[in-house]
């Protein structure tokens, strides 16, 4: 058996975590955005603790994808041309 | 008599002498001899009546023969025709089975080609959709300059910013 104290750090510990992680927000674009992009972003997230990370991967093709916490938004050409070809190429 | 030659004691004695004569021939040879001919007659009626029982049942042997003959020829006759019906009956239901089987296999086989047929166009149509997504994909990467990027980046943080998306 764990013990209650310890559980309890444990639960606090993940929770402080987790509300990091929310504060944390992954932007995967394609180049490096701009600082006035940045701002406008933040300003849509309502957090200005928010800490906003760019990630540039040209994988994605075009658009971004945007990471907080466990949620994703993925506004990729990737994703559009993926959704594409599972409505028409997995019969 | 005996002016004219003839003695009368010798032609007495010869008289005497034929009776004599006349009854042991009689009773010594005639009846007896004729007793054998009348057996010797009675045998071949005998035989000839046995004879002719005997050709009666030759021939009356020889008619039953016939006809047991006549009887199991169509005995044999009628044994083949039921064969050859049995025959007959059997190799209508084997063709029948035949072309109900043959049946079955095209109608497997049409199914099969049917299937495939289907199995093909989709695989076909998903490489064909698979390749284009892929050309666009290249192309895409190969033609979307930075200000492009930037103009659908822009579009999207208008839309974010808008309303249209909602992370929260």
């Amino acid at each position: 058996m764990i013990d209650i104290q310890i559980k309890k750090n444990l639960k606090n510990y993940l929770k402080s975590l987790i509300e990091k992680e929310k504060n944390r927000i992954k932007i995967i674009s394609v180049y490096s955005l701009s600082k006035e992009e940045i701002e406008k972003l933040t300003k849509f997230f309502s957090k200005s603790s928010a800490e906003i990370e760019n990630i540039i991967d040209p994988s994605i093709i075009g658009g971004m994808i945007i990471q907080q916490g466990s949620k994703i938004i993925d506004l990729s050409i990737k994703n559009r041309l993926k959704n594409i070809e599972k409505k028409y190429g997995n019969y | 008599m005996e002016s004219l030659g003839v003695d009368s004691r010798l032609l007495i004695a010869q008289i005497i002498n034929f009776i004599l004569f006349f009854f042991i021939f009689k009773k010594f040879i005639a009846r007896p001899f004729s007793q054998f001919l009348i057996n010797q007659k009675k045998k071949d009626e005998e035989r000839d009546r046995i004879l002719i029982e005997l050709k009666k049942k030759e021939e009356d042997f020889l008619k039953e023969k016939e006809k047991e003959i006549k009887r199991i020829r169509e005995k044999e006759k009628k044994m083949m025709e039921e064969l050859k019906e049995e025959i007959r009956e059997l190799r209508e239901k084997m063709i029948a089975e035949a072309k109900k089987e043959a049946e079955m296999i095209i109608n497997k086989a049409k199914i099969k080609i049917e299937n495939d047929k289907q199995k093909l166009n989709l695989e076909m149509k998903k490489k064909i959709v698979n390749l284009s997504l892929e050309i666009v994909k290249q192309i895409l990467s190969e033609t979307l300059d930075i200000d492009t990027q930037k103009a659908i980046n822009k579009k999207i943080i208008d839309h974010l910013t808008k309303g249209s998306f909602d992370i929260n």
